[in-house]
């Protein structure tokens, strides 16, 4: 994709998962990607990990609820030349029942899925006016749409990207910049951790094989979501929803709430252990 | 013993954009007949001709010629890519410096095709698939034109080493630009505002359209001689050539994996060094420049192989205007390939055509005060870099 040719990125969350495979498929169409993560470990090994495309590849070690260093990381960014997107990617997904979630759970799930995004968005914002041009690009989730059972506490701050996003899309417009957020579905990540998961009564499966052999969902890799973000943010789509049983399942929950329901009911029993 | 050689005349066409322009021989006959009025001599005078051009049969180079005498002197045609026009002058130059002739003519002319350049004969070895090979290699290839990747490939591997903004390439388009509103001779006489430049369609980042020079159609034209020549004619205090220098590619260009290197770098700055050691002249002492600005990438990275300023002060040097009147020194008074046009063959004879008006004090409304040493840089990719510098005592 030409648009990113030359570009700068920031990706946040780019050690795994979605913002890897958004930092490698930047980096082939010819993108300067600076990468950031908590895990600086991770960092380590996509940095070692090469890669093969023309852009060129900066890691640095960035925790996104510390609003300090955010910033500071965006400006210094956009003082080097530019910043043309800022992939606000990272965040976390806490599951179970909301009454089995604690303090500490909301907590950290707002804290970096909706300040970390809020103090990027900020940050990008001011440099992005004053250049008159670049990209916000928030990744929110279909749980920012629909509701999550299980997961509310994610789909909470999932709405809060969305809402947060394509409120200031249209503010933005008059200062050239541009924000959309990503709503993928299922996509293979781990972004819910081996104990989290072990709250849900699954079985031994894989969470994703058991989605596969128990429902007609089918996860997507995280390559093919980061094609779909791109090609979305290229085409500078409000939503970018993907893939198909995400979109399904939005529409499905705006236009026939009934059958949603039916449809979640019995995911949510299986997840309950009854 | 090398001769002094000076340059007595000078002539060129207003450039056109293609389609609008005379046939070759005609614009070449054009300029080659001011050539020679400015100079004050007649055709007959003149012992060789050295022709260039890229597009166009065999011998365009007489067919043009013939249009200024047919006295049977030896012509020579010459085809070194964008620096074809001066190609042509380093022959020119080395036939008076050497002792050959007496009085020589160089002229350059091109009639282009709408579009951008590309390659005609594609059954064989692309001259440049070296060049293309390496970008590939580093940056991949696109559906931009293949010049504006290599150069705008340079521009952004510049970018991302000094963190250089994209206005500052802007920058250049807009000098260029209002330069050029003063050139009766240029393409382009309006004016762009730097909001215009940048919001131009991207070309190849950091390119946009207005920071590509566009294909023309145009000749020039330059009449040398030897001191002995010039002194028989009663020409008093001519012009005349302090050093020169032509470079080709180098190990560089191809081993260090830098778009920088493969689009001629160190062409430019070993060429610049050995003209600087050969007049005794620095970069310091400069007052007016015609460089190769065909994308404003390459006009940035001129600047620091020409030592206007320091590696990686471009961006300062340009910000702090001190590419143009009033800075240190002014570069492409002309409006240069960018806003004046640049029809390969001609640019070289061009060029060489405005820094001889500037070192006169004939430059009219682009006079730059007390021109009295004036550098000329003219680089093609395949590749060849001349350097020229010019003094008036």
């Amino acid at each position: 994709m030409k648009v990113f040719n030359g570009k700068t990125a920031v990706v946040t969350g780019a050690a795994s998962g979605m913002g890897r495979a958004i930092t490698l498929k930047l980096l082939s169409f010819g993108a300067h990607v600076v990468a950031t993560d908590v895990n600086a470990d991770g960092l380590k090994a996509l940095a070692a990990a090469g890669h093969t495309g023309a852009g060129k590849l900066t890691t640095q070690q960035l925790d996104v609820i510390n609003r300090t260093a955010f910033t500071a990381l965006i400006q210094d960014v956009a003082a080097n030349g530019s910043l043309d997107y800022l992939f606000n990617n990272a965040g976390i997904a806490i599951t179970g029942e909301l009454k089995d979630n604690v303090e500490s759970d909301w907590q950290r799930t707002i804290d970096i899925n909706q300040m970390g995004v809020l103090y990027g968005t900020l940050a990008a914002y001011e440099v992005m006016r004053a250049q008159g041009s670049g990209h916000i690009v928030n990744t929110a989730s279909i749980a920012g749409l629909m509701p999550a059972p299980m997961l509310a506490l994610y789909a909470m701050t999932k709405h809060a990207v969305v809402g947060l996003s394509l409120s200031l899309r249209e503010e933005a417009k008059v200062y050239g910049v541009r924000v959309s957020a990503v709503c993928p579905g299922i996509v293979e990540t781990n972004i819910v951790g081996v104990d989290q998961m072990q709250k849900l009564k699954l079985g031994n499966d894989s969470p994703f094989d058991f989605i596969r052999s128990k429902t007609p969902v089918r996860p997507i890799r995280p390559e093919q979501a980061a094609e779909a973000i791109l090609a979305g943010v290229a085409k500078n789509l409000p939503e970018i929803i993907f893939p198909l049983h995400g979109k399904l399942a939005v529409s499905t929950f705006h236009n026939a709430r009934r059958i949603w329901e039916l449809a979640v009911a019995p995911g949510l029993k299986v997840m309950r252990g009854q | 013993m090398k001769r002094r050689v000076n340059v007595i005349g000078v002539g060129m066409t207003k450039f056109a954009k293609p389609g609008a322009s005379d046939d070759y021989h005609v614009m070449a006959a054009e300029a080659g007949k001011k050539a020679l009025a400015d100079a004050g001599i007649n055709y007959n005078e003149v012992e060789q001709a050295f022709c260039g051009y890229v597009y166009g049969d065999s011998t365009c180079g007489q067919r043009a010629v013939y249009e200024l005498g047919l006295t049977g002197i030896p012509v020579v045609n010459v085809n070194n890519n964008c620096s074809t026009g001066s190609s042509a002058l380093f022959l020119a130059r080395q036939a008076i410096e050497g002792g050959l002739a007496e009085c020589v003519i160089a002229v350059g002319f091109e009639k282009m095709e709408r579009g951008a350049l590309g390659s005609k004969f594609n059954d064989r070895e692309n001259p440049m698939g070296q060049h293309a090979q390496l970008m590939i290699t580093e940056q991949g290839f696109t559906q931009a034109p293949p010049a504006a990747q290599m150069f705008g490939g340079a521009g952004r591997e510049y970018r991302w080493q000094h963190g250089t903004k994209r206005e500052t390439f802007g920058k250049i388009a807009e000098k260029a630009r209002k330069h050029a509103s003063n050139n009766p001779y240029a393409l382009f006489n309006q004016v762009l505002s730097l909001e215009e430049i940048m919001a131009s369609e991207e070309v190849f980042d950091p390119l946009t359209r207005f920071q590509c020079c566009p294909p023309t159609c145009g000749a020039g034209a330059a009449i040398l001689c030897s001191d002995e020549f010039a002194k028989k004619h009663g020409i008093s205090n001519p012009v005349y050539i302090a050093a020169q220098a032509m470079t080709t590619d180098f190990a560089s260009s191809f081993n260090e994996k830098s778009m920088i290197k493969m689009v001629g770098y160190d062409m430019t700055k070993a060429a610049a060094k050995k003209v600087y050691e050969e007049a005794g002249i620095g970069a310091e002492d400069v007052d007016v420049v015609e460089l190769h600005d065909c994308f404003t990438a390459n006009e940035l990275l001129t600047y620091e192989g020409l030592g206007l300023c320091p590696e990686g002060g471009a961006e300062k040097f340009i910000w702090d205007a001190d590419n143009t009147y009033g800075g240190k020194v002014v570069t492409n008074p002309s409006g240069g390939l960018l806003s004046k046009g640049h029809p390969l063959g001609a640019t070289g004879l061009a060029q060489c055509t405005e820094l001889v008006w500037q070192l006169r004090g004939q430059a009219e409304k682009r006079q730059v005060e007390n021109a009295r040493v004036a550098l000329q840089h003219n680089l093609g990719l395949g590749g060849a870099c001349v350097i020229t510098m010019y003094r008036r005592d």
